[in-house]
């Protein structure tokens, strides 16, 4: 469990702290415990996680590895800083080696991370009016305000906004 | 057992990337893709697609994208889509030897004790590639509803 206070300077002073998406704000201001992640995003992040860690060896059909414990507590920690307000819940997939990638595709573009291990993160987006196909490509540690601001982007008319 | 020489090896017994000349132009290279890999795409016809997890190779030295070398199991007497939905059933796809060469990437053979037909594509799995790689490939063993 996760017990540190995060940085967010997202602008969410426009949320009734009375309203669903208010709680959610203030329960993050104080202290954001991992399980809260799944209320932030308002999806079933921590119960996939916890199944892909259960994957038995070769669950590809080939000689795949579950995801490793600390890839998806790291994970975790990441959809934290990167929550924003009306955004979709990504998609969380499973890599063969204990990695894991996280995405979101939107009628406005792509996001996907690729969590190699703690703090190697290849971060990719890729906006579906940019002339250049190969999109954006990063290589992340521990800032991840780029990809808030890429989850904003592609959020924005999103049925869920 | 397959009709294809040994693999060349690095000194600790694993398979090196390598282009086998016993796999032929016109062979399917057959990759399987587990439901797992499945994702949303507001893009997509009917929302759903595959991740590109299915496009990307393992990491480390000798890792290539794991694939199964379809004349090698026809060769055997075997029908492929049953080999690669047995024992798990699972989805699949398939490109061409030739179409992946054509893109820079080697095709090469890994048996191994639970396949024999066992074989990897090693090259670059840019972004760019993915994307090729997405066009180059048709269903083998499809996933109803999902696109490619």
């Amino acid at each position: 469990m996760s017990n540190e206070v995060l940085n967010y300077d997202s602008d969410v002073s426009s949320l009734r702290t009375s309203s669903p998406a208010g709680l959610k704000v203030l329960r993050y201001e104080r202290r954001v415990l991992i399980d809260d992640v799944e209320a932030l995003w308002d999806a079933d992040i921590t119960k996939k996680l916890q199944d892909f860690i259960k994957l038995e060896e070769g669950w590809d059909g080939y000689r795949a590895i579950p995801v490793s414990f600390t890839n998806a507590v790291f994970a975790l920690r990441m959809l934290e800083k990167i929550w924003v307000p009306g955004a979709p819940a990504p998609a969380i997939v499973p890599g063969v080696q204990g990695d894991l990638q996280i995405e979101w595709h939107t009628a406005k573009g792509d996001i996907e991370l690729h969590v190699l291990a703690p703090n190697v993160v290849h971060a990719w987006h890729a906006k579906v009016e940019d002339e250049n196909p190969d999109g954006e490509e990063r290589k992340l540690t521990t800032d991840f305000s780029i990809v808030a601001d890429w989850v904003r982007d592609v959020s924005e008319n999103h049925a869920g906004a | 057992m397959p009709a294809l020489d040994a693999p060349p090896c690095d000194g600790a017994g694993n398979v090196v990337p390598h282009d086998h000349g016993g796999i032929q132009p016109g062979d399917g290279i057959i990759r399987r893709v587990p439901e797992l890999w499945i994702v949303d795409d507001e893009k997509a016809i009917g929302g759903r697609r595959l991740s590109s997890m299915a496009f990307r190779a393992s990491s480390g030295p000798n890792g290539g994208m794991s694939v199964d070398l379809q004349q090698q199991i026809e060769e055997a007497g075997l029908d492929a889509r049953v080999f690669v939905t047995t024992p798990r059933w699972i989805g699949s796809i398939r490109f061409v030897a030739a179409a992946l060469r054509n893109e820079g990437f080697q095709v090469g053979f890994d048996p191994t004790e639970e396949n024999p037909y066992h074989g990897q594509v090693w090259g670059n799995f840019s972004k760019g590639k993915q994307r090729r790689l997405r066009d180059l490939c048709e269903w083998f063993v499809a996933i109803l509803g999902v696109s490619i």
